[in-house]
């Protein structure tokens, strides 16, 4: 295969991923009250979880992470949840499988838009978790880094997770059943590291003692390295029925 | 251009399609009828590649030699026109056309879009969303989407669906337009018009026990 022929297979994947992002994102903008709704249900636990737990308890940092990291959780899985709706709802999953398209462009151009709509939705939920809770240890920069850094982390793992899961899953019978089974066992792990990983770098013990930050840092790294990887290769068989 | 070769679609106990084969040159056209049920609808997502068949398998390609299971690794563009038309509601007609043109990577000139659009009664609606239009006017969006695309192979399932019979004159317009750019059909209708625009006839369902290969259109009127 020569030089050509590759550079212009290169480019007809990348014109592929921005055409499937750009369709994402525009259906979402016309339907912007998703993410409000996301979000004003994330704003609305943290407003109850005070109350659940009581103002003392809630002042404990490690406490803080902990309604900050489930509230996380709860937005990752409702953005996951709808990660192909305006495909299904258009119909256009079908148009988009059977045009000349490179079928791993659809789930990478998808691991991408989920990514900047749970870190979206992270940024604005940590802004109002920071407020409400006055978190004060987040204030220094080197901590800000740090924990933005998580969320993106957590956002892009979630995202390549939630594509697989759906790929593999969605037009099988037992998907009901399928979904939670495959998606909650391996989102433990990014949901560990990115606990373990705030309260180390807000000077804690991380939640398990043999592993070290280095280990957990290195967890976050390669699950989502993975992920893609999967949703690239296993991309032809995705959604076939 | 594709052949089936002993293809079987089986749910469950139930077997739907079995031991078909056929083949299909490039051009031509290939009516799939039957009763409801019979697997027709089926039978065009395994064709585009879109379901796996119980048993048996399509190919794609002319040559036999060098025949590939996936549409896509021989470079031949298929297109897909589901039973449903398929469109962003919320996006208007010339942005949906743009998205089937990008995916198939093709362009076109604004006139002769705009020419298409008045052709089915659509000028006024390039600019409004896909959701105000009527179930006929989204088919006949889609058959405008289906030419200016141009692929290669066409699969349509009910394609005069929803469509009146200034419509249904517009579909074989449309149709008669592909075909002389040498695209090659493959058609699941109960509407006799589209059915006898047809080069060849695909009985399944109570008729296949009478033959598995396309007979032509003489033939199915014995049948």
């Amino acid at each position: 295969m020569n030089e050509f022929v590759v550079h212009s297979q290169l480019r007809w994947w990348v014109r592929s991923f921005l055409l499937v992002f750009k369709s994402s994102f525009r259906s979402f903008w016309i339907r912007k009250s998703f993410w409000f709704g996301i979000f004003v249900f994330s704003v609305c636990l943290l407003i109850l979880f005070p109350f659940a737990l009581g103002t003392e308890f809630i002042q404990k940092l490690p406490v803080q992470l902990g309604c900050f990291w489930a509230i996380m959780e709860f937005v990752a899985v409702v953005s996951l949840g709808q990660c192909f709706y305006f495909e299904y709802e258009a119909m256009m999953l079908d148009v988009f499988l059977t045009s000349p398209m490179p079928k791993s462009t659809l789930f990478i151009a998808k691991i991408a838009f989920l990514t900047v709509q749970i870190f979206s939705l992270s940024l604005f939920v940590f802004l109002f978790w920071s407020i409400l809770f006055h978190v004060q240890a987040i204030h220094s920069v080197t901590n800000l880094v740090c924990f933005l850094l998580l969320t993106f982390l957590f956002s892009v793992s979630s995202a390549s997770l939630g594509v697989v899961v759906h790929g593999l899953t969605s037009r099988s019978l037992a998907k009901e059943i399928l979904h939670p089974i495959l998606f909650f066992p391996f989102q433990t792990g990014v949901l560990l590291g990115v606990s373990s990983l705030s309260l180390s770098c807000l000077g804690f013990a991380p939640l398990s003692a043999v592993w070290g930050q280095a280990t957990w840092w290195t967890l976050l790294f390669v699950y989502p390295t993975i992920f893609i990887t999967l949703a690239f290769l296993l991309a032809p068989i995705f959604f076939e029925e | 251009m594709i052949s089936c070769e002993s293809i079987s679609i089986q749910f469950g106990s139930e077997v739907v399609v079995e031991n078909l084969s056929f083949s299909l040159q490039k051009g031509s056209s290939l009516a799939l009828i039957g009763p409801n049920g019979c697997g027709k609808t089926s039978l065009l997502k395994i064709l585009a590649g879109l379901a796996r068949p119980s048993h048996g398998q399509v190919l794609y390609g002319t040559d036999t030699k060098n025949n590939h299971e996936n549409p896509l690794q021989k470079n031949l563009s298929c297109l897909y026109l589901s039973a449903l038309p398929a469109f962003f509601l919320d996006q208007s007609c010339l942005e949906n056309l743009n998205l089937y043109l990008s995916c198939y990577n093709k362009t076109y000139h604004i006139d002769y879009a705009r020419e298409l659009f008045s052709k089915a009664g659509l000028s006024k609606k390039m600019n409004s969303p896909v959701r105000t239009l009527s179930t006929g006017q989204k088919r006949k969006l889609t058959l405008i989407c289906a030419v200016l695309t141009l692929p290669d192979l066409l699969l349509a399932d009910e394609p005069s669906l929803g469509l009146d019979k200034n419509g249904v004159t517009f579909c074989l317009e449309i149709f008669n337009k592909l075909k002389e750019n040498n695209v090659s059909f493959i058609i699941a209708s109960h509407d006799d018009v589209i059915v006898k625009w047809c080069s060849d006839v695909l009985p399944l369902g109570s008729f296949s026990s009478q033959t598995r290969n396309a007979v032509p259109k003489k033939l199915m009127a014995i049948l």
